[in-house]
Order: structure tokens, then C-alpha cells, then sequence
């Protein structure tokens, strides 16, 4: 082989390696947010200061901890937490692997990391890992290039496992989904009540998601996350639409039952309390993308090193003699 | 540090060669280039970090000239690593402060062209394309909120100017600009930091100090 072709072999190699595929969009997300301060509450109801949050999010499979088959959900949104206003971050990192359309049921606890930040200025003043709860994915086209799509719901209780920060935080109801709004999903039929029920309400296209069996009530188009009643801040009264870039229609029902539990440990129990999650180590561990890349290139490197020197000497041993000065 | 030891490795290899046989290099002319580079790089279309950070790498090529055609033709193949000083930012939606640390290794292949213009002085021009891994940290008050690596296809276009000192050896100074060609590619840093356009405008512009060792 001649040298020169292992200059345009090697760049094409490195072009020809499949990229990572997978998603890489950003989204919305709503939730009701709920603190307690001194301890951690086994059950939902004993949460207090309810109220809806509206924020931005973003859904990127290279940033989850669970290869080609995880999404890792951000969630950034400011809120509010004995009346002062914290700027609060929300992870989700999700293992897609086990997940079907059929299955209605919860993600397994081995499939969530979830981690959770609130700060003011450069200080930190809460920071919370998953003490109880389930995530559940709606729909998921992971791997489609042109319009990759995640719809999720989530009922967790957060605290700090060190116990370095006290007390424990609820988000009840919460919804991520990919922008834009994913297609209507297939209407489930059936009588379960844990499973949510999707209905097309017009409001700009946006899908709405129901405890209950949808009830045509129009839609209040707010535009504005920050309501007047309720301390400025928005009770989730009102679904907006048009003009609201963060609102998705959402039904804010008030039921906080375990959406897709289908646990049959509890079947009277509707609270998340007795999903106990454990930490667990991620099912496929990633990072080293790096390393593996230039792994593959050492063997080309030498090989390139060793057959240009080759030819070198070969050309040496035919021109012997000749003199061609081309500096 | 692996593409460090990588680079080091040729780098001994190459001079190796060159001690070997002196005096053919003398008096033939030379078809191979190992050119070592440092200098200053700068990310654009991911505001509002900072821009600039620092770069190094080696160019190895392989080439010669058509007789009676002054231009010299390469084929390169290019290792380098950039790396951007840890980045503070404010995000203003939320009243949240940021710090961002990104670095990217690339590996690219292309075509230089080398034009005589003056006695010992050429100019060079190069357009090649390859991939790059970018790794990319987010933090916030030193808690990690995001940490990944991304691969992506990129393509360089390059001009410089070349002096040749001795025939083994040339000194130079390089400006390489760097697109990214992924279709509709997002980055999530850029997301979180609330930027327009999600970083779908990602680029890298390079000037750097080279030495050609030819043999």
C-alpha cells in the first residue's frame, strides 16, 4: 500500500465510525412543587406550600450515565421555598432499555439516577437525591433523527441521603415532554386509574393528559408563568396556551395517586410511599468515549509510522546514486 | 494525556528516522512532515462563555510536487486537543451561577497545498475533515450538574505561512477555522444556559505556532 493512501484511509476511517445516535432536544416540563422543611414525610399529603411549576428542560442522551439507551432530563426552573426565591435544578437520568409501549408500569428503581440542586447566588442551600417515587415514559422515539421524542411523568420525593441538608422535597404530577409536542399519543381505553388517559384539546395542538376521562373545559390562555394570587407565583390553576412557550396544556388534576403503578403489593394504597427506590449502580456505565476513539487510532498510527518508513527505504535503495534536490 | 503519549511516541519515531540517515535527507529532497503545533484557539457560537483556550497537536503528511509545477501537494493526517479554561457564567432566567469547562481532541484528514512565494517562504493552504470528541462539564457552586462527551463530523479549512530554515526543518504560523457539520446537532450546556440557538452554530478558529520537521 502506498503511504499516501494511509493519509486519506485514515480521516475517512475516523468519518466512517458510527456517532453516538440518540437524543439531543429541549422540551418542557410541569410539576406541582412541594417542600417540607425540617423532616422527610413518607407520604405525599404531608408535604407543604403546594403550587405548579412551569419550566424549561432538556433531553440529551450523550449526558446520561446510561449509554445509547438513556436520556438524561434537566430541569431548570426558579422557585420559591419559605418565600425566598431559589434557583432549583432537577436531573432525570433515565435507562429507556426495558421500556415498551405495551408495559404501563414504572421505570425499575435501577433504571432512575435522579439528583436534585436549589441555590441562591453561589451558595448551595438544598441538594436532594431519590428517597421515594417512580418515573414512568409515556412515549420515547429515542433513536429518530429528525424528531426525537420523550414523554414522561414522575412522582418523587427527594432528600438529601448524607442528611447534610434537612427536611425533603415532593414534585407531584410532574410531566416532561420533547419540543415540539410530540404526535398525539394512541388513547389508552381501559378502566385503570393510575394510567393516564390522552386527549387532543386544540389548544395550539398541545396534547392533555387526564387522571379522568377528558372534559371539554376550554382552555384559559395565561401566557405568563407568575400568576398575582398565591404570592406571585402560579397555582397551576389555568392550563395557557398561545403565547405560553412553557405551557403544554396539561391537566392539573389533583389526584396524587401513583400514575402506571401497577404494583399489586399495596392495591389500597395510592400513595408513592411504599416504592421504596435503592441506590444502584447504572446497568451500563459509560464515559471513555474519548479513550476508546484513540484506542482505535493507535493501531493505524503505527501501522502508518511503520509502512511510510518502509517505503522510505525503499525508495532510498532504488534512487541510490541520484541526486534531486527539491527542497 | 493518551493523545499526549500518542504524540510523543511519533514525535521519537520520526527523529529516530531522521537520525538514522542524515545524509540522504541532505541531499534528496524530503516526501514526509511531522509538524508539532501549539497556539491559541477560540469557540464561537457558544455564548456567553468565553472564547478562547489553548491548543496543541501534530500534523503528519505525506507528498511531493509534480515536475514542473512548483506547488507542493499533502496528504495530512492531524491529531490535536483543545482545551477552555473553566468558564463562570450567570444565568439570568433562573439568578443562577455556572461554570462551564469544555475541551475537544480531533482527528482529521485532508489535503495542504504548499505555494512557493519567496525565496525560503511558502504559503499554505489546507482544507481537510475528520472527527471530533468534545467533553463538556457543567457545574453549579462546584456540584456537578452535567458531564458528556459528544462526538461530532467537522471539516477545517487552513492558511498559512511556512519558512524554511534548513531542509529538515521549517518554522510557521497557521489559521485553521472549524465547522461542524452535523446536521441539526444540539448542545446541552448551551440548553441549560438558555442560548437561542442550542449551540447548532458551534465552530473553532485556531492560530498556532508550527515546526515542521521534514524528512
Amino acid at each position: 500500500m502506498r503511504p499516501w493512501a494511509i493519509c486519506l484511509i485514515l480521516p475517512l476511517a475516523g468519518i466512517g465510525m458510527p456517532i453516538h445516535a440518540g437524543m439531543e432536544t429541549s422540551g418542557t416540563a410541569r410539576m406541582i412543587f412541594s417542600t417540607h422543611l425540617q423532616s422527610i414525610p413518607e407520604h405525599i399529603d404531608d408535604f407543604d406550600d403546594r403550587y405548579t411549576v412551569r419550566a424549561e428542560s432538556y433531553m440529551s442522551t450523550s449526558a446520561s450515565n446510561f449509554a445509547s439507551s438513556g436520556v438524561l432530563v434537566w430541569i431548570g426552573f426558579p422557585c420559591k421555598v419559605s418565600n425566598q426565591a431559589r434557583s432549583c435544578t432537577l436531573t432525570l437520568d433515565l435507562d429507556t432499555s426495558g421500556w415498551s409501549k405495551a408495559i404501563s408500569s414504572p421505570l425499575q428503581p435501577a433504571s432512575i439516577k435522579i439528583h436534585y440542586l436549589e441555590t441562591i447566588g453561589k451558595d448551595v442551600l438544598y441538594e436532594g437525591r431519590l428517597h421515594t417515587g417512580s418515573v414512568w415514559i409515556n412515549d420515547l422515539a429515542l433513536h429518530d433523527a429528525f424528531h426525537p421524542v420523550i414523554d414522561g411523568a414522575f412522582e418523587i420525593i427527594l432528600a438529601d441521603p448524607q442528611g447534610v441538608y434537612p427536611g425533603a422535597r415532593a414534585f407531584l404530577e410532574g410531566r416532561f415532554s420533547t419540543n415540539p409536542k410530540p404526535p398525539a399519543p394512541t388513547p389508552v381505553d381501559n378502566d385503570d386509574p393510575y394510567h393516564p388517559h390522552y386527549t387532543e384539546v386544540g389548544c395550539m395542538g398541545a396534547t392533555s393528559y387526564h387522571s379522568e376521562p377528558y372534559q371539554e373545559d376550554g382552555c384559559d390562555c395565561g401566557g405568563s408563568d407568575y400568576e398575582s394570587d398565591d404570592g406571585g407565583w402560579d397555582d397551576g390553576a389555568d392550563s395557557g396556551c398561545e403565547g405560553d412557550t412553557t405551557d403544554d396544556g396539561w391537566d392539573d388534576d389533583t389526584d396524587n395517586g401513583c400514575e402506571g403503578d401497577t404494583s399489586n403489593d399495596h392495591p389500597e394504597d395510592n400513595s408513592c410511599s411504599h416504592i421504596k427506590v435503592t441506590p444502584s449502580k447504572p446497568s451500563k456505565p459509560t464515559g471513555g468515549e474519548l479513550t476508546r476513539s484513540i484506542n482505535r487510532m493507535l493501531p493505524l498510527l503505527a501501522a502508518v509510522f511503520l509502512i511510510c518508513r518502509r517505503r522510505a527505504i525503499m525508495l532510498r535503495s532504488k534512487k541510490s546514486g541520484q541526486t534531486t534536490h527539491t527542497l | 494525556m493518551k493523545t499526549m503519549s500518542c504524540l510523543a511516541i511519533i514525535s521519537l519515531f520520526a527523529t529516530l528516522w531522521i537520525s538514522e540517515n542524515p545524509a540522504s535527507a541532505e541531499s534528496k529532497g524530503t516526501h514526509f512532515l511531522l509538524e508539532p503545533y501549539t497556539g491559541m484557539v477560540i469557540k464561537e457560537g457558544l455564548d456567553p462563555e468565553n472564547a478562547v483556550g489553548f491548543e496543541s497537536g501534530a500534523l503528519l503528511a505525506v507528498g511531493g510536487k509534480f515536475r514542473g509545477f512548483p506547488p507542493r501537494f499533502y496528504l495530512y493526517f492531524r491529531a490535536a486537543h483543545s482545551s477552555f479554561a473553566q468558564d463562570d457564567v450567570f444565568v439570568s432566567s433562573r439568578d443562577s451561577y455556572g461554570c462551564v469547562r469544555r475541551s475537544h481532541t480531533r482527528w482529521m484528514g485532508g489535503l495542504r497545498m504548499v505555494l512557493p512565494l519567496l525565496g525560503r517562504l511558502r504559503l499554505n493552504l489546507e482544507a481537510g475533515a475528520g472527527r471530533m470528541v468534545t467533553s463538556n462539564r457543567y457545574d453549579e457552586n462546584s456540584i456537578q450538574v452535567v458531564s458528556y462527551d459528544k462526538e461530532l463530523d467537522a471539516i477545517e479549512l487552513g492558511i498559512g505561512l511556512n519558512y524554511r530554515l534548513y531542509q529538515w526543518l521549517s518554522v510557521g504560523l497557521m489559521y485553521d477555522r472549524l465547522f461542524v457539520t452535523n446536521d441539526n446537532h444540539h448542545d446541552m450546556i448551551s440548553g441549560i444556559l438558555t442560548h437561542d440557538d442550542y449551540g447548532r452554530d458551534m465552530g473553532f478558529s485556531s492560530l498556532t505556532a508550527t515546526i515542521g520537521l521534514h524528512f
